[in-house]
Formats: structure tokens, C-alpha cells, sequence
């Protein structure tokens, strides 16, 4: 009887085209971001409000993750911004495989930040690197501040933490201070914008960071 | 999640193994599997008795190690 010792990693094939788009995204200076939540949360609306402001300063291209309709890449191209929709077709989450063959649609040459609207979904997305260089995790008031503790992966893994639809608080029964204290045991440090894309407040503060924070990889 | 795609790469890579070390029955499959990973134990055994394959690992066993963390990789299969 033979043993055979692997410590073989697995799902690493994903991770291996990750560090591909990685290298791609590098070599032509393009940021990526993998924005994630779930179904309803307003990443869509966030990103319509953000590229107006967006595209006056970088060149963007945005990839579009849902499982089924173009409605995202639509509203995405209404913008005037470059928009690739990709449908999973049943897979609850985008992976880097997708990423790769959507990469060579756009002119990377042109592009400065490249934003993927991931499937909506609070579980899966966490677990499946894109190649991506900041990773944004959204909720919004009308879920129940309780997400962060069930949901712990997704906003473990942030490099920003979004909570949109604040023009929602005084209607809804949001406790802010167990979602700001959760945030604080889960992730300390990452930073939190508190937004509503409807009525545009706290955006601009999103924004500007968002632009420091590409400056400050590229140098 | 997704243990069915997780059994198919773990079957996939034991038996390009398995080829390589002239092993022609594999008896035993052990995994560590990371309590971050959101991996369902239950759903993986099931998983892995629907995909198993006649003859190199029908009668494998399949042996899981849960560890903090975020591990997740094939720690070692045995056979003959």
C-alpha cells in the first residue's frame, strides 16, 4: 500500500488565471475593482452615479456579472462608459476564467480602472479572486445590519466597505452602531462610506478616495 | 460551496497521481478543509460518492480534516 502526499491546493486553477489577469491589468496600468453585494443592494445605481463623476478624470471600462438580461450593461451604457455583460447562465458568482475572456474586448491601452459588477450574491463572489486590485463590499440599510456577522467572508476581504440607501434610515429599523462595531471586529481598518446613490450624499467622499487610492498603486 | 466542481478537481488531480505513482486503486483520499472556506462536509461526501469513478477510486474513502483557517488542499491519498 503506497501513500502519496499532494498538499495539492485546490480550486487552484482559478487563482492561477487570477494572477494572469493580474499580470495583464499591471502590464498596461489598469486598476481593477470586484464590487460586490447582494441582489438589490444599489450597485448599479452606485455605479451609474459614480461614473458620471468617474469619466471626467479616467478612462473606464466597466464588466457587467449576472446571470441572465443585458438591463445592467444598459443602464452602464447610458453612461456614455464602456460595458461588457457577461451571463453566467446559472453560475452564482463571476471567476476569473470569465474575466480573462472578457479582458481582451476592451483596449486596455485606453483604460485607467476597470470596474466588475459582480453577481449579486453575499456568499459566493468572496471565494473567487478576478485578478482584481480592491475588492468593495456593499450593503444597504433596508438588509439588517446583522449581514456583516452572517455574511462574514465577503466583508473580511474588503478593501472598502460601502452602505448605501442612507437616505432610507430614518424609515427603516437599520441599527448603524452594531453594523460600524461589527465592521470593527471583522475588518478593522477598512475604511467605510456611508452613501446613497439616489440623492448623491457621501459620494463625493467615495470618489475622491477612490481616485487616491488608484493613484497611490500606480506609483 | 460548489463541492461538486471542489470533488471534480479533487478526483481529477488524485488520478493524474494516482497514473504517475503506479497506483491503480485508490483506498483513501484525506482532505484539510478550512472552516473559512464554506465548505459543507455533508455536501462534499455526497459530492464524492456521486462522482466517483470505476476502478481507480469506487472504493476510495474519502477522510476530512477541518482546521481554522482558510486551508483547503489534498493532504495525501493512498492505494495500490
Amino acid at each position: 500500500m503506497k501513500q502519496i502526499t499532494l498538499k495539492h491546493q485546490i480550486l487552484q486553477g482559478n487563482q492561477k488565471i487570477a494572477e494572469k489577469n493580474r499580470k495583464v491589468l499591471r502590464d498596461h496600468s489598469v486598476y481593477m475593482i470586484n464590487l460586490m453585494s447582494s441582489p438589490g443592494a444599489g450597485k448599479t445605481s452606485f455605479l451609474e452615479y459614480s461614473l458620471r463623476f468617474l469619466k471626467k478624470h479616467v478612462g473606464i471600462g466597466v464588466i457587467e456579472g449576472d446571470v441572465a438580461t443585458t438591463l445592467d450593461a444598459e443602464r452602464i451604457a447610458s453612461t456614455g462608459v464602456e460595458v461588457f455583460q457577461i451571463n453566467t447562465h446559472g453560475a452564482c458568482h463571476l471567476d476569473a476564467q470569465m474575466i480573462s475572456s472578457v479582458l481582451g474586448s476592451f483596449d486596455l491601452n485606453k483604460l485607467d480602472l476597470l470596474i466588475i459588477e459582480n453577481v449579486g450574491n453575499l456568499v459566493c463572489p468572496a471565494e473567487f479572486d478576478l485578478g482584481e486590485n480592491l475588492r468593495v463590499a456593499m450593503l444597504s440599510t433596508t438588509e439588517g445590519a446583522d449581514k456583516v456577522t452572517k455574511y462574514p467572508t465577503v466583508f473580511e476581504c474588503a478593501h472598502a466597505v460601502i452602505l448605501n440607501k442612507i437616505d432610507l434610515l430614518p424609515y427603516v429599523n437599520f441599527g448603524l452602531d452594531g453594523f460600524l462595531g461589527a465592521l470593527q471586529d471583522l475588518n478593522p481598518k477598512v475604511p467605510i462610506f456611508q452613501v446613497s446613490a439616489l440623492s448623491g450624499e457621501g459620494m463625493e467622499s467615495w470618489i475622491k478616495w477612490l481616485l487616491e487610492r488608484k493613484e497611490s498603486n500606480c506609483l | 460551496m460548489h463541492e461538486i466542481s471542489i470533488i471534480y478537481s479533487i478526483l481529477t488531480m488524485i488520478e493524474e497521481s494516482a497514473k504517475e505513482n503506479g497506483i491503480k486503486k485508490v483506498s483513501k483520499i484525506k482532505l484539510v478543509i478550512g472552516t473559512e472556506r464554506l465548505v459543507m462536509p455533508e455536501a462534499l461526501y455526497f459530492a464524492f460518492e456521486q462522482l466517483k469513478r470505476e476502478p481507480i477510486d469506487q472504493d476510495a474513502v474519502l477522510e476530512m480534516e477541518e482546521r481554522i483557517g482558510r486551508d483547503l488542499y489534498i493532504d495525501y491519498f493512498e492505494g495500490e
